[in-house]
């Protein structure tokens, strides 16, 4: 009875929810008195909130996977996506401690690839969409890193707002069950059990995050936080060999991501930037940088659409994301992939 | 979804991309195997490379009009953020 997945699915669950919610509150209570702290620079007054809130995910993930692992239930693809939440969380926690230069960190990020290739839990096709299978095993594993830093570094550029990058990778990862569910159901040779598990072991922790990071906030996630969450949509999506739906839902985090980097002109730290792409005036209304060597932001194209609090700028990101996520559910739907 | 038509540059932008994922990839495909199909006669390495190098093009030229649609559509709604505070 133990080993029945559903039961084990509703554990994880149950202690990934627990134990994420226990780290959080920790977190809120005491991480301003030790110091690990940022300033929210749109809110009026500038207060100060508690950093590194995706300690709570990576421990929340952590705690969620062992019922799985002790049963040996579908270890290899559990541990694959645990090993890559450690290993990103692990740069994320170098980076929010002692700031990593603009090149080691994607680099950092790509290496944490390593665990999940090494343990192989994916087909190693990759499915195109109107039915095209490429089956490419040594390709795939090559461009396994290469994904990770382009996905981990994507959702850490996304967090700009409160809860941009959390909210949306929880629209994410729910379109990603969804897209595989349906593919089950359509016949597609989809394990859903496999899917279910997953996603019990990642959703719960994220989902706390995103009620401690939602607007308004009052935890920060850091690079601790955005880097695992990238991490763990990647591994998830390489195990059940969701690729193309995952790029569709991504389109505006890997909007912003490359546009931030082609207007900058090369791979750079937030903190490096002279002009801020935008300006947020003492009763914190929120205008675009007019300065042409700003990098053209989501948030800053977002603000020149004439958005102009904190919150309306939220809502247009979060609209653009789940227009994207429906799109993935759409194409899905229609058989289109 | 009401905000949708205040986001209208950035809903092209994301429907651009879609169009180019889903149909972009059936062309991409249909343009390697034909390139295969004509230059089946010359050494396979060469194929090979020619079928890079046009793979290549196709993204760049992909990243290309994107890159040149963001930044047209931006500067167009930053010079209409001007005309109508000039105006005010």
């Amino acid at each position: 009875m133990l080993e029945n997945p559903v039961l084990v699915a509703a554990a994880s669950g149950a202690i990934g929810l627990a134990t994420s919610m226990l780290t959080l509150k920790y977190i809120a209570r005491n991480f301003i008195k030790l110091g690990i702290s940022g300033v929210d620079y749109h809110k009026p007054g500038r207060p100060r909130i508690p950093e590194m809130g995706g300690l709570a995910f990576i421990i929340g993930v952590a705690a969620a996977s062992i019922p799985a692992v002790l049963l040996n239930l579908h270890a290899s693809e559990v541990l694959g996506v645990l090993l890559t939440v450690l290993a990103t969380g692990l740069v994320g926690v170098i980076d929010d401690l002692k700031k990593l230069g603009a090149v080691e960190k994607p680099l950092l990020t790509a290496a944490a690839g390593l665990p999940l290739i090494l343990l192989h839990p994916y087909s190693g096709s990759l499915v195109l969409p109107l039915g095209i299978i490429f089956r490419i095993p040594l390709i795939y594993m090559a461009v396994i890193p290469g994904l990770l830093a382009v996905v981990s570094n994507s959702v850490n550029m996304f967090d700009t707002m409160n809860g941009t990058a959390t909210g949306s990778s929880l629209m994410v990862l729910t379109t990603l069950t969804l897209t595989a569910a349906l593919k089950h159901f359509m016949g597609g040779g989809f394990d859903i059990l496999l899917t279910g598990l997953l996603f019990s072991i990642v959703f719960p922790p994220m989902l706390v995050l995103f009620a401690y990071n939602k607007y308004p906030a009052r935890v920060f996630v850091g690079d601790t936080g955005t880097l695992s969450i990238g991490g763990a949509l990647l591994a998830f999506s390489v195990i059940q060999g969701c690729e193309i739906p995952l790029i569709i839902s991504l389109l505006p985090h890997l909007t912003n991501g490359f546009f931030n980097l082609s207007s900058v002109g090369r791979l750079f730290e937030r903190s490096e930037l002279k002009e801020r792409p935008i300006v947020v005036s003492e009763n914190g209304t929120i205008y675009a940088n007019r300065d042409l060597k700003a990098p053209i932001t989501l948030t800053r194209f977002v603000a020149a659409l004439g958005f102009r609090s904190e919150k309306e700028i939220i809502k247009a990101i979060m609209t653009l994301c789940a227009l994207s996520n429906a799109l993935t559910i759409l194409t899905v739907a229609l058989g289109l992939w | 979804m009401s905000r949708l038509p205040s986001l209208k540059p950035l809903v092209l932008l994301i429907l651009f991309n879609y169009v180019v994922i889903i149909f972009g990839s059936h062309v991409f495909y249909t343009i390697q195997v034909n390139i295969e199909r004509i230059l089946r006669p010359l050494p396979r390495p060469l194929v090979g490379f020619v079928q890079a190098v046009v793979g290549l093009l196709l993204i760049l030229l992909w990243i290309f009009v994107w890159l040149y649609l963001y930044k047209h559509l931006f500067l167009r709604e930053m010079r209409r953020g001007e005309e109508s505070s000039n105006q005010v």
